[in-house]
């Protein structure tokens, strides 16, 4: 790919090929077009990283979308450009649980009783979203990353900064948890 | 519950339980939400271009101011060195010489003449002699350059 000077006007041919780190360096150079694609690229795994925090998917996208914004002002603070999508999903961490404590707080002002939902019997849904929600906040994450569509291993480890083999080490680790808690409910044995 | 449950069955379940499907970014409605955000991205590029014109502006000016030093370093050399004294004799030419054909060559006794006077032309010319080696006593110097 041929690029003009970032910033400048040509600077616009960006393909789905251009690396991450050229991308970086052009919207630290104030191109918006670099800043945006690295937002397409990285929204799915932050909504991911915000949806394992508020359990609410367009809560999460609201989440994500902010901290794209927090990115979009505070670029000139990241000091490597390999550390991106880390980075971001450490804005994207903050933005939620702040968003989760203002949650937290309207549901108490407006709680009401509960209402009592006969569970199906070969609906193991609510079962493995109460398991979701007490695994710690890493499993949780890791297992948000992996089953959102078209997340590869290489962007869930740009996003948590770690190894492929660290992911797959995670995820076995989170899964067994889940298991566990879901034997806990009464669904068996889960052979892993 | 006696259906098989292994790492397939919870994987369904944690793809029914999680929405798997993937956000779309829609690039022009975050810009309308966020678009104080996304004018800082953009003017601090402008900072940063207008900051390197200025840097690069300095370098040149820097490097003038350098080069214009460095002329009038060496001028003021050139005019304090004294002109350095030749000193070698004016002759020394002619014993670098390696005929006496090229010693009396008309370059050759003209430079003499030029730098030495007359004195130096003979000088120049008793060298051609001894490079030719014994003469006859009855020739002399004034003889030979009369001759020729």
């Amino acid at each position: 790919m041929e690029c003009g000077e970032p910033g400048s006007l040509e600077w616009h041919e960006l393909t789905h090929e251009t690396p991450d780190n050229v991308l970086v360096a052009g919207a630290m150079a104030g191109n918006g077009d670099s800043f945006t694609e690295l937002c397409r690229r990285y929204y799915p795994a932050m909504v991911a990283v915000a949806q394992a925090i508020l359990g609410d998917r367009h809560l999460a996208e609201d989440a994500a979308q902010q901290a794209l914004a927090k990115a979009a002002r505070n670029l000139h603070r990241l000091r490597k450009a390999g550390q991106f999508g880390s980075w971001l999903a450490a804005i994207c961490r903050n933005a939620a649980h702040d968003m989760a404590r203002v949650n937290r707080r309207l549901r108490k002002s407006q709680e009401k009783p509960a209402e009592a939902v006969e569970p199906e019997q070969d609906d193991a849904g609510p079962a493995v979203r109460r398991a979701l929600d007490r695994l710690e906040p890493q499993a949780r994450e890791v297992i948000y990353l992996r089953f959102y569509d078209g997340l590869s291993y290489e962007r869930i480890g740009e996003v948590l900064g770690i190894s492929e083999q660290a992911i797959n080490g995670r995820l076995r680790r989170a899964k067994k948890e889940l298991a566990k808690h879901l034997r806990r409910e009464g669904f068996g044995e889960v052979q892993l | 519950m006696n259906e098989r449950r292994d790492e397939r069955w919870l994987d369904e379940q944690l793809r029914r339980a999680i929405n798997t499907t993937a956000p779309e970014f829609d690039a022009e409605r975050w810009k309308r939400d966020h678009a104080e955000a996304y004018q800082a991205l953009v003017a601090r590029g402008q900072g940063v271009k207008g900051v390197k014109v200025r840097r690069v502006q300095g370098v040149y000016w820097a490097g003038s101011a350098l080069a214009a030093a460095a002329v009038i370093l060496v001028g003021v050399a050139i005019l304090v060195t004294p002109p350095q004294v030749r000193d070698e004799p004016v002759g020394v030419e002619t014993a670098r010489a390696p005929s006496a054909a090229h010693i009396v060559s008309m370059i050759s006794l003209r430079t003499a003449y030029r730098q030495g006077g007359e004195d130096a032309l003979y000088e120049q010319l008793d060298a051609a002699l001894k490079t030719l080696g014994p003469r006859p006593d009855a020739s002399s110097t004034p003889l030979l350059f009369g001759r020729l």
